[in-house]
């Protein structure tokens, strides 16, 4: 029995076009689930069902044996960092943060202490008497992030909180929201269009395409065995060619289902019938684009000393490399 | 989402406050009796034709025709060189220029008035006709002068330069490529003068001479002695033409912002 | 070089003749208060005077009171649905003073509409005395500028933005709480602007309380006008038309600073 349960669900604007349909999603106690895809392929609609600021046509949602479907916004108790943050301007860091501890009637004494322990986790305390105004992108994030977290929520759930900062900081951000996860155990859906910073930090991955969930597994098990061209071509698979070229060159696949491989499971040798066209130089590697019999074949190896353009060459997929995708 | 029960009841009564009393003359027009009540004894367009026959809101409404469009015009002329030179030299002396072109707007139409009225006429003795005309220019100086000044701030400059370098001296690179960028703001810009013109009534009570009234204070005096769907029958025709005029605006300030690369 | 004429017109015709006009009332005869002191002290123009200020004050409460509700609950519908209401909020100002001045006589006169409604449903014997009242000024007033008032406000939502109220509720405020607590502040300034400028709207009417007050609720501007026109009594004039600006740009400068100065607490700028 899962954690959380969504199961059929169903959303639309307007009662024609459909932005959600039978959905079905688990949610595991204690992981860090995430939702990736590209806009307006409905995470951040899947995620705002969760918080249950998005009403449903159809379709239930269970958390801890508890139906949550019609359950308001404010009784669900969950922790929601939104991309704007959502920092309530006129109130200052502390008030942001315990206000969600004011409106469950805690008293002064137990919230300060509360609200110091967070802001300690997440490393804002001294801005404690500042406003939201006066901080920086990252550090609002910070408060954003304790403020969802101070309730002791049952979910955490984040949509796209790292979009608005710069590379560096991004970085820095989704391990030490990775951290506080881990250390304080809280289940958590986290949204992003971001392939790299998703899988560096799930533990589980939900990719979306046009409202459906199109693989729900391990960033390891989508990296090595995509189920579609799509999410092939996401985690880095070039090559989509049928199963009998990557016959003709040798690999053991069989049927007629579409086969991809990455560019640096392909070996390649001096001498034979593919010629190379273009060679880019990548840092720790060269990539050749060579023409094969089936087309164009994107090959990456570090060959010291590297092939010339015009180089006769031979291509050997490696046969347990190659992934098969559906039908 | 949360759409509280008392929430939606204030929204209604506001929203029915302002729409049903118009609705209601809209109503009345039509009836064929003499009375201004609900239900209607009778549908009759006959009130529309009575508007055409009575001579002072037939003639009032020439002059407040005329009026708005001299004051719209020379408004838009007036502030075209106000936003010129306003957006051109960017500077503390500039948004002064440009409080102070906006400062007709904050003052109580009625002191504008009285006091261009003491002034102009009774100090210095000029013609009612001019003073009401600079009036009116004043009312509508804002209007034109903030339009046309946001439109030239949003305008690139760089496509001056560009026909500078193909050719144009300033002035001709102005008018063959500002100006036409400018339409939308010049008619908008209008519209807006031309209603705010049309509909005024302090300024043209003071100014106005006598055996001359402007549309609205002859519908005042209209009413004061009559009480008949004329009057209704004229506010339908005069919120018809103000539509019609606010869907332009709407049509062309769109349009304008698509066409701008 | 542009600015000039336009800077002589504006000068000679609006900024000078003000002057010329209103400054005498401290200099003529002698130098100081003395034309306002006996202002006032006459219990007529007192009258005038505190029953603008009431009827501004009230009309500007009745229009936060209502207008706050109602641009926060336009500001959560759909876009078709904003859309319809907002037309039908900002219809009003397609007319002139005098159409909706007319709307309200109709409605509120002795032959009016209302009256027709209660004595035909037998709720009253005769006719109730609805125009010529404050109350139909205020209710004049408050058709005036209620759109105003909407339309500011619902700028002032947006800015807001829905997602600071979606984490109210997040945290566990319920509606009504997340309202007073989150939007109400939010939106404190806004409301001050728009407030100011509905004040100083209903202090500088003169159709409005013309028409639906009649002459026994006279307000400054129809003083005004009666000094002017009718009495030719060009020192009470300038009198109160000085009184008049001050109310209004008075009103409008100490209220805008007073908002500035709460958008530097930490408020998002309006």
């Amino acid at each position: 029995m899962s954690y959380g349960e969504l199961r059929d669900i169903e959303v639309s604007y307007d009662k024609k076009n459909l932005i959600l349909k039978d959905l079905n999603l688990d949610i595991r106690k204690g992981e860090l689930l995430s939702l990736l895809g590209p806009s307006g392929c409905g995470k951040t609609t899947t995620l705002r069902v969760i918080a249950g600021l998005m009403d449903t046509a159809a379709g239930s949602f269970v958390l801890d044996g508890q139906d949550m479907t019609h359950v308001p916004v404010h009784k669900r108790g969950f922790g929601v960092v939104f991309q704007s943050y959502a920092l309530f301007p006129h109130l200052s860091v502390r008030d942001n943060i315990a206000f969600g501890l004011s409106m469950r009637k805690l008293d002064k004494k137990e919230t300060d202490r509360k609200v110091e322990k967070m802001a300690d986790i997440c490393g804002i305390r001294e801005y404690l008497e500042r406003f939201p105004k006066q901080l920086s992108g990252g550090q609002r994030q910070r408060v954003a992030l304790s403020r969802a977290l101070v309730i002791e929520p049952k979910l955490l759930l984040l949509d796209e909180p790292l979009s608005n900062l710069d590379a560096q900081l991004r970085i820095q951000m989704r391990t030490t929201i990775k951290k506080i996860q881990q250390e304080l155990g809280i289940t958590t859906v986290f949204v992003t269009h971001d392939q790299e910073e998703c899988f560096s930090i799930s533990d589980r991955v939900a990719i979306m395409d046009k409202g459906i969930i199109m693989q729900c597994d391990s960033p390891e098990a989508i990296y090595r065995k995509p189920v579609n061209e799509m999410i092939a071509r996401f985690v880095g698979f070039k090559n989509f060619y049928p199963a009998a070229s990557y016959r003709a060159m040798g690999a053991q696949v069989s049927g007629d289902g579409l086969c991809c491989i990455r560019p640096s499971d392909i070996t390649i040798r001096k001498g034979g019938g593919e010629t190379v066209e273009v060679r880019t130089y990548l840092g720790n590697s060269y990539q050749y684009e060579v023409s094969a019999t089936c087309g164009s074949m994107t090959v990456s190896s570090t060959l010291d000393p590297p092939l010339e353009v015009g180089e006769k060459v031979t291509l050997s997929p490696q046969t347990e490399k190659v992934v098969i995708l559906g039908a | 989402m949360y759409k509280h029960h008392l929430l939606s009841v204030i929204t209604i009564i506001a929203c029915a406050f302002l729409f049903i009393p118009l609705l209601l003359i809209i109503i009345t027009s039509f009836n064929s009796a003499d009375t201004i009540s609900i239900p209607l004894d009778g549908f009759s367009l006959s009130w529309f034709g009575k508007v055409f026959a009575s001579r002072s809101l037939v003639s009032s409404l020439r002059t407040s025709l005329l009026l708005a469009l001299l004051a719209s015009c020379i408004g838009l002329v007036v502030g075209l060189m106000c936003a010129i030179a306003i957006t051109r030299k960017p500077g503390k002396f500039s948004s002064f220029c440009l409080d102070l072109f906006l400062s007709p707007s904050l003052i109580p139409g009625i002191v504008i008035g009285y006091v261009l009225f003491l002034f102009l006429v009774v100090r210095l003795k000029m013609k009612l006709d001019y003073a009401l005309i600079l009036g009116h220019v004043l009312v509508v100086l804002p209007y034109s002068v903030r339009i046309l000044s946001s439109g030239l701030k949003e305008c690139d400059e760089t496509i001056e330069e560009a026909a500078m370098t193909l050719g144009c001296n300033r002035i001709q690179a102005f008018v063959k490529v500002v100006l036409p960028d400018l339409k939308p703001a010049f008619l908008s810009a209008f519209m807006l003068s031309f209603i705010n013109s049309f509909n005024n009534i302090p300024v043209s009570m003071y100014l106005k001479g006598p055996g001359k009234n402007t549309l609205p204070y002859a519908m005042m005096n209209y009413i004061e002695y009559n009480y008949d769907p004329t009057v209704s029958a004229l506010s339908v025709m005069l919120m018809g033409l103000t539509l019609v005029f606010m869907v332009i605006i709407d049509r062309v300030t769109g349009t304008g912002k698509g066409s701008r690369a | 070089m542009f600015l000039l004429l336009p800077l002589a017109l504006v000068c000679l015709f609006c900024l000078l003749p003000l002057i010329l006009s209103l400054v005498p009332t401290f200099t003529k005869p002698v130098f100081g208060l003395s034309h306002y002191v006996a202002f006032f002290k006459d219990s007529f123009n007192r009258i005038i005077f505190q029953r603008s200020l009431r009827i501004s004050l009230i009309t500007t409460i009745i229009c936060i009171l209502v207008g706050l509700p109602t641009s926060y609950y336009v500001s959560l519908l759909g876009e078709k649905k904003r859309r319809l209401l907002n037309s039908l909020i900002l219809f009003p100002l397609l007319t002139n003073a005098v159409v909706r001045g007319f709307a309200w006589i109709s409605i509120l006169g002795k032959n009016g509409l209302l009256n027709q409604l209660f004595l035909s449903l037998h709720l009253t014997e005769e006719p109730v005395k609805l125009l010529y009242t404050e109350g139909a000024i205020i209710v004049g007033s408050v058709y005036l500028f209620l759109p105003v008032m909407i339309s500011t406000l619902s700028s002032v939502m947006e800015r807001i933005g829905m997602e600071t109220v979606e984490a109210a509720y997040s945290l566990g405020a319920p509606p009504v709480v997340a309202f007073f607590r989150i939007v109400v502040p939010l939106s404190f300034s806004g409301v001050l602007v728009a407030g100011v400028m509905v004040f100083a709207g209903t202090i500088s009417a003169y159709t409005t309380p013309t028409l639906l007050g009649g002459s026994q609720n006279m307000m400054l501007s129809t003083l005004l006008y009666q000094q002017s026109n009718t009495l030719a009594d060009w020192d009470a004039a300038s009198l109160i038309a000085f009184l008049m600006m001050l109310l209004s740009l008075g009103m409008m400068k100490l209220f805008n600073v007073l908002a500035s100065k709460i958008d530097q607490r930490g408020t998002e700028h309006v």
